[in-house]
């Protein structure tokens, strides 16, 4: 992720431009990219300013390349690399005493001028010869916990240095939609994908059925109120995902006032700005493979099913309360909601077998269409007897996000659903009135299986 | 990018003239606490290895920084050199001299600066120099935190008064 100090980006003609290097204007970076990759494989040991130095002599044999290049160049050299984070505290106290013993001798002076003066080397030496090192040594471990003269230790080097140039051109892709206000994706094939990234991502969207495929229209991060940045960095992290598929093409309004443009741009900032991108734009995410477990409060979830599904499985006794009584109780439920299966396309597959005979929580969700309304859930549970009730869980908002999730729950009323919903936005929620199919849990950091169970049987007495 | 980095060592020669105009200062105020404000942490880092005495930086701990300044207060440090640390917030022993290698030219900064050594005690006088490098931005920024009403009443003051208004 590169910092909007690091944002290059050119405008033309209404469309706004993020820096790329293409093979046909930016030849020499291909070399340039190599020679980078070297100074950090090589570069083991080093401190991190040095690093950067030797990437900004590098870049210098490029006349034309911007300040900002060579920065976002570093950034993400530094970003496949390791560092030794020092040890703060023995540096700290390493300092202490170097200052104190050094306070006699104050001031330490170049000239001496008369038989009172301390000269400079004199104590340096003394200082380091006491902590028995060589005063070079003792120089550079003074501030050895310093971010920038953190030593690499481990540089992960790229099969190949063009993958540099291509995580480059995403990065500032990336960046550029920072400022996006709004971000429309149709996509024609693929969509089943790119909205399953964006809800990994955690973005606000809102879904219409298209004549070929879905309109995904996500809420860009300068349309949040608060936690900006972090919804900014959701949004750079579902960008790799869009682009490793098929089909699609990206629209996304800029905010002039917001644009991460570079000060000779302040002119930019006084108009609209589009930015477009397709499949067909070249951009490549092969050099960071889209993470599928990148939305942590999920990873999480997923975890501890698993974790509960050994420990059912191990112990049988242990879930002897809900394994067979749950068994009756979700007949029940299923055959009541066998009632609304006319008006809800999803429900033919409500019931599935389950031969675990175990809670089971299923990424893969299906996608419900009723009109114009598309509703995708975040997860399916299925429970011992194969009853689904699909999990959605809401995490950024704004206030229209959440008008239209009620909009959207309502044209859904019937269908079986389980809300988690941060406790924070426990107000914002408590005036709406669900839909008996539907009940919701509010969570603080985290979300536990068993209050899920708990709340599915619960609603399903 | 040539001529850039002419420029930049240039400025690196200078910051190396501003250690020499330090040790004079350091000579002329031997046995009085000091403080010395820089623009930037790199130059903080430079002035404490070559002289050995704490910079207090973003990324002290709690612990380094009570030591530091108890330390000063205390006369264990002779001096302390800071970049914004110690602009505000911090709560500072009494010092009377200060000198000023680098910064910004706003009004705030020169305000913090200057009221860090500027505390009513009786008929004590502080002196805060300011050094600067000739032919650059820095002059500039230098003569406009001067003209700024914090300095209003300081002996600076007085004199560009009496000379008339230019």
């Amino acid at each position: 992720m590169l910092t909007k100090e690091l944002a290059i980006v050119s405008f033309e003609n209404g469309q706004a431009h993020p820096d790329r290097l293409v093979r046909s204007k930016h030849q020499a970076y291909v070399g340039l990219a190599s020679r980078m990759c070297d100074a950090y494989r090589d570069g083991i040991g080093k401190m991190r300013k040095s690093l950067h130095y030797e990437i900004h002599k590098i870049l210098e044999d490029d006349p034309q390349c911007p300040v900002r290049r060579i920065g976002a160049f570093c950034k993400l050299l530094d970003e496949w690399s390791e560092y030794d984070a020092g040890k703060p505290k023995q540096t700290a106290a390493l300092r202490k005493r170097v200052f104190r013993q050094a306070a006699q001798y104050h001031p330490l002076v170049s000239r001496i001028e008369s038989i009172l003066d301390h000269d400079e080397q004199t104590v340096k030496d003394k200082i380091a010869a006491s902590e028995q090192l060589t005063w070079l040594e003792l120089e550079e471990k003074l501030f050895a916990d310093i971010i920038e003269h953190q030593k690499l230790t481990r540089f992960n080097v790229p099969k190949n240095p063009v993958e540099l140039l291509a995580r480059y051109n995403v990065a500032q892709t990336q960046v550029a939609l920072m400022d996006a206000t709004q971000v429309i994706i149709d996509a024609r094939e693929d969509w089943k994908a790119i909205l399953r990234f964006a809800k990994l991502a955690n973005l606000m969207h809102r879904i219409e059925p298209r004549t070929q495929g879905y309109r995904i229209m996500l809420d860009g991060p300068a349309s949040v109120l608060r936690s900006t940045h972090r919804y900014g960095v959701q949004m750079a992290k579902f960008l790799p995902g869009l682009l490793a598929c098929k089909g699609w093409k990206l629209t996304a309004q800029l905010n002039p006032k917001r644009l991460a443009s570079s000060p000779s741009h302040q002119w930019a900032k006084k108009r609209a700005w589009k930015l477009t991108l397709d499949d067909a734009a070249g951009l490549q995410s092969d050099a960071i493979a889209p993470n599928l477990t990148d939305s942590q409060l999920e990873t999480d979830l997923m975890e501890e099913w698993q974790v509960m599904l050994a420990i059912e499985s191990g112990s049988p006794v242990a879930t002897a309360p809900s394994a067979p009584l749950s068994l009756e109780t979700s007949h029940s439920v299923s055959g009541e909601s066998d009632r609304a299966v006319p008006l809800m396309q999803a429900d033919e597959n409500n019931r599935i077998e389950n031969p675990t005979r175990q809670w089971q929580l299923e990424r893969e969700g299906d996608i419900l269409v009723r009109g114009q309304r598309v509703f995708f859930p975040d997860f399916t549970v299925i429970s011992p007897s194969g009853f689904r009730v699909f999990l959605e869980i809401v995490g950024f908002w704004t206030p229209e996000y959440i008008r239209h999730k009620k909009e959207v729950l309502e044209v859904f009323a019937l269908t079986p659903l389980l809300l988690a919903i941060p406790q924070s936005l426990k107000k914002q929620w408590q005036s709406h009135r669900f839909s008996p199919n539907h009940k919701v849990i509010y969570y603080q950091q985290s979300i536990s299986p068993g209050e899920i169970i708990q709340a599915i049987e619960e609603n399903n007495p | 990018m040539l001529r850039l980095r002419r420029e930049k060592e240039a400025i690196e020669d200078r910051a190396t003239e501003k250690l020499r105009v330090l040790e004079d200062l350091f000579r002329l105020h031997l046995g009085h606490s000091m403080l010395i404000f820089t623009g930037s942490n790199a130059m903080a880092r430079a002035v404490s290895t070559r002289f050995l005495i704490p910079c207090l930086l973003a990324h002290c701990g709690k612990n380094e920084r009570l030591d530091y300044l108890e330390g000063l207060r205390d006369g264990d440090y002779p001096a302390l050199v800071a970049n914004q640390v110690l602009d505000e917030g911090v709560d500072l022993p009494e010092v009377k001299v200060a000198v000023v290698l680098g910064g910004k030219s706003s009004v705030r900064q020169a305000k913090q600066r200057l009221g860090r050594i500027l505390r009513k005690r009786g008929e004590s006088r502080a002196i805060l120099y300011e050094i600067v490098a000739a032919e650059t931005k820095e002059v500039n920024r230098s003569r406009k935190r001067r003209n700024n009403d914090a300095y209003e009443g300081t002996r600076h003051r007085q004199l560009r008064k009496r000379s008339g208004p230019s």
